[in-house]
């Protein structure tokens, strides 16, 4: 394996890829892609830790692309690096490709510089999991207890505010429990192990939403966080994202076909969530950030 | 209802019945009917009295015949009759009233028998009264010579009957009784001639004597027949008749006036009423009329507020196209310009050799050693940069800096261009410009749309640069909305004739329904979902072509994508007021 880790900057505008190509050419090594097909092509043949890309690309939205990224190569960090900052492709960066980053344009340097050494650092280091997680998958599949689906009845929903409100977000979700406010949800959250999912709503959720979160994730990494809700600005729709606090965004109200496809697969996350905390490898030593975002996979 | 209804006729029955009874009751107390009355009692008891008073005369003579006394006894019939035909007419029939006119009646009769017999009697005795004194004369000549006391007796016997049958004195009737008595057999001794004048004289005196008293009896039985008082009586019945009617009248007025009263208040009650039904229905106008008034504001501005989301969402949709198209070059050339710096920062080294180089040559005894040496790092380091490339990269670096800030410098201009603050006066304006511009600024919507410019030769227009370039965003958008942004948008411009220009518009969306067709450019017609547009985009288009004296036609077959038609005069007629409803 390359000593340095390899990026893969992805953007329609040419100048956007010769200038980031100049600020790391040295320290990373550097591919570029100035369309997602061309992309597409050079994941084929390469093995990226870290992939930025544009959103708003003729053929295919940044978004999509990163989704792609992920299926083929979840150790491979996504970030997007985007003009501007839209509620779906927001939601979407979140839900399908779980990027680690969003990032705005025009950018600073130092902040990129940072944002991609960890980045690095996280895809070494998940790497290996996951690929464990992979061949544990397929061990399970040989073996018969393929998929094990998450048994509706040990995956249980807890709501944060309104639930009829967060209801009408998720039709079809069924409320084990309910609580008005994070901070009273948090500790009862923390003695109810059958608790899977969160559901927040984030238009009541309060200042203090993000330290809640943090405190939570410290304790029970396994439980699902899946905010709902009009967000009130991009700049908290950004952090929330850049926190990797959330692993589904629900912006609008859903079907209730996508209701149930998302509490599905996000049954399968908690599910997958749980096995590696039960792993006590990775229970300890692990950084709190590569923590986080290896649970949007 | 239906009870109030019947209340209501009830009422009306109860009034129309009212009515009739008092009519009736003014029927029988009616002043002028009381007065006929009045005046027949009057004219029954003058009659009654002038028959007492005439059948007196003709007792004394005073009156010689019984014309009179006729013609009065039928009046005072006649009288009777009429009262009684006054009480018929009106209906009047009471126990009192009857029993008073049956006795009047009954009087009125006995007075005419009495009446009758009078008048016969009276006669003989009128007869003999007459005749008497003259034949006792005569029979006092005849006899004077020879018999003087005879003639005497005679002239006795004629003033006793006179006397006694005007004054009715007993002595004078005893004094003729016995003249009579010795009369009787003069015949005897008077001539042959004068014996029936003897006869006669004493049948005279005879008739006196019996007919005296049977007359003054009929008379006096004709006085004392009680008709004046059988009058008063039916008069006093029928005058506490009136009185009773009167009296009951007086109730009918009490009825009257209680009715009054009543029908006052139940005016007054329903006036109440009703004023509190109009007043009631008044609030309930005003309140609805409130209501409207507020629904109508309230509509008004979110009519207002939709107006405005509608500019402010097209402003966003703007916005955010040109944040991404300015923001891709400014990170760029924001990015460069630090790498560059950096860059920079190497050939400080560089510089920092030959500066020492050009110290060390300068010297007074310059040391070639060390300038050789000095020369040696220089070069040393200018191949290390150099296979860094930095020298190219800065080149390129700038080149690419250069080129982001002239896409900002356009983007700019579009924008200024696109949406150019303009007055009411209408300008010339290069319509093709007007449409790269839009379709600069529309990028991001537009999206992967391919679209295809076919631009033919044409003049400026007269117009409102910034309105127009509106009219052409809001098509756009809709078409780019149409093909989800994948389609593919056709803009045709052609000279129409020679004072119209057209603009065409095809899409290869799914079109438009025949039943939205005539809906498209109404305001608020939207096929999307509720929030996602306010329906407003193509009215205001329409709007300002029209108010630029143009036309705007949209002609589409569902699954046959859309075409809009944009037909522009190319001059304003003079003084033509562009100024278009904001909405």
């Amino acid at each position: 394996m390359d000593a340095r880790a390899r990026i893969l900057f992805v953007d329609d505008e040419i100048r956007v890829l010769n200038s980031l190509r100049a600020t790391f050419r040295h320290d990373y090594e550097i591919s570029v892609a100035d369309s997602p097909s061309k992309a597409l092509d050079l994941l084929q043949q390469n093995q990226f830790d870290v992939v930025v890309s544009d959103e708003r690309m003729p053929g295919m939205r940044g978004h999509q692309l990163l989704r792609q990224v992920r299926e083929r190569s979840p150790a491979t960090v996504r970030v997007l690096l985007t003009g501007y900052v839209d509620a779906d492709a927001l939601a979407n960066s979140i839900n399908e490709a779980g990027v680690y980053r969003y990032l705005q344009k025009p950018w600073s340097i130092s902040d990129l510089s940072q944002v991609l050494q960890d980045a690095c650092d996280i895809s070494q280091a998940a790497e290996p999991i996951l690929v464990d997680q992979i061949q544990a998958d397929v061990m399970a599949k040989r073996e018969g207890r393929a998929d094990n689906p998450p048994n509706q009845l040990d995956l249980s929903i807890m709501g944060v505010g309104d639930h009829v409100r967060l209801g009408q977000y998720l039709p079809g979700a069924h409320f084990a429990l309910s609580e008005r406010s994070m901070a009273r949800a948090v500790p009862v959250v923390m003695r109810r192990p059958d608790i899977g999912v969160m559901v927040i709503d984030l238009e009541e959720a309060g200042v203090s939403l993000s330290q809640c979160l943090a405190m939570l994730h410290e304790k029970r990494s396994d439980i699902v966080v899946i905010g709902v809700g009009a967000l009130k600005n991009h700049h908290q729709a950004l952090s929330l994202v850049n926190s990797n606090d959330l692993q589904k965004l629900v912006t609008s109200m859903l079907s209730r076909e996508q209701s149930e496809a998302l509490l599905k697969e996000v049954g399968q996350q908690h599910h997958r969530l749980r096995r590696q905390r039960e792993n006590p490898e990775l229970a300890g030593g692990v950084r709190g950030l590569f923590r986080r975002w290896l649970r949007l996979h | 209802m239906k009870i109030s209804h019947l209340l209501i006729a009830l009422v009306l029955l109860l009034a129309a019945g009212s009515i009739f009874y008092i009519r009736y009751q003014e029927q029988t107390t009616d002043p002028v009917w009381r007065g006929q009355m009045e005046v027949q009692f009057e004219s029954l008891l003058m009659t009654d009295a002038r028959i007492n008073e005439q059948a007196l005369r003709s007792r004394y003579s005073l009156s010689s015949n019984y014309d009179e006394l006729a013609q009065l006894s039928q009046r005072l019939k006649g009288d009777l009759e009429r009262i009684d035909q006054l009480l018929m007419a009106r209906g009047v029939v009471t126990p009192q009233l009857e029993t008073a006119t049956k006795a009047l009646r009954s009087s009125v009769v006995n007075k005419e028998d009495v009446l009758e017999n009078f008048k016969s009697h009276n006669s003989l005795l009128r007869n003999s009264i007459r005749h008497a004194p003259a034949v006792g004369d005569e029979l006092t000549a005849v006899v004077a010579i020879e018999q003087p006391d005879s003639a005497q007796r005679i002239e006795s016997t004629v003033n006793a009957l006179l006397s006694y049958a005007l004054l009715g004195e007993a002595e004078d009737a005893e004094q003729l009784r016995t003249n009579v008595a010795q009369l009787n057999g003069l015949e005897q001794q008077v001539v042959e001639d004068s014996r029936s004048m003897v006869l006669e004289f004493i049948n005279h005196a005879n008739t006196v004597l019996r007919e005296k008293q049977t007359t003054d009896a009929y008379l006096s039985s004709l006085l004392q027949v009680p008709t004046v008082d059988r009058a008063i009586a039916l008069k006093d019945a029928f005058s506490g008749y009136i009185a009773q009617q009167s009296r009951g009248q007086n109730n009918i007025h009490y009825l009257i006036i209680g009715y009054l009263s009543v029908l006052g208040l139940a005016l007054i009650y329903l006036g109440l009423r009703l004023r509190g039904t109009y007043q009631l229905l008044d609030q309930k106008v005003q309140e609805r009329t409130a209501e409207i008034e507020n629904a109508y504001h309230e509509l008004q501005q979110s009519q207002e507020q939709l107006i405005q989301s509608e500019k402010m969402a097209s402003l966003g949709q703007m916005v955010a196209g040109v944040a991404h198209e300015i923001n891709t070059p400014l990170g760029y050339v924001n990015n460069n310009m630090d790498v560059v710096r950096l860059d920079l920062g190497e050939l400080d080294s560089l510089l920092g050799g030959l500066g020492e180089i050009s110290a060390a040559m300068s010297a007074k005894n310059p040391d070639r050693q060390q300038i050789v040496n000095l020369l040696r790092e220089v070069v040393k380091e200018y191949r290390r940069i150099h296979k860094r490339e930095v020298f190219d990269e800065i080149r390129s670096l700038l080149k690419d800096s250069q080129y982001g800030l002239g896409e900002i410098g356009e983007l700019v201009s579009n924008l200024r261009d696109f949406s150019r603050v303009d007055g009411a006066e209408a300008v010339r304006f290069d319509v093709h410009k007007g449409l790269d511009t839009t379709l600069k600024v529309c990028k991001t919507v537009l999206g992967d749309m391919e679209v295809v410019k076919d631009y033919s030769e044409l003049p400026q227009i007269e117009c409102s640069p910034s309105k127009i370039n509106q009219v052409f965003m809001n098509i756009i958008n809709n078409a780019a909305q149409a093909t989800a942004g994948k389609g593919k948008l056709i803009i045709l411009t052609s000279s129409a004739d020679s004072g119209h220009i057209e603009i065409v518009f095809k899409d290869n969306g799914p079109g438009i329904e025949q039943a939205h067709l005539n809906k498209i450019f109404d305001p608020f017609f939207t096929t999307k979902d509720i929030g996602e547009g306010t329906g407003l985009g193509l009215s205001i288009a329409y709007k300002i072509v029209r108010s630029h004296g143009g036309n705007l036609v949209v002609v589409s077959e569902p699954g046959h994508g859309a075409e809009f038609r944009v037909l522009l005069p190319v001059t304003q007629r003079v003084g033509a007021a562009l100024k278009v409803v904001e909405g």
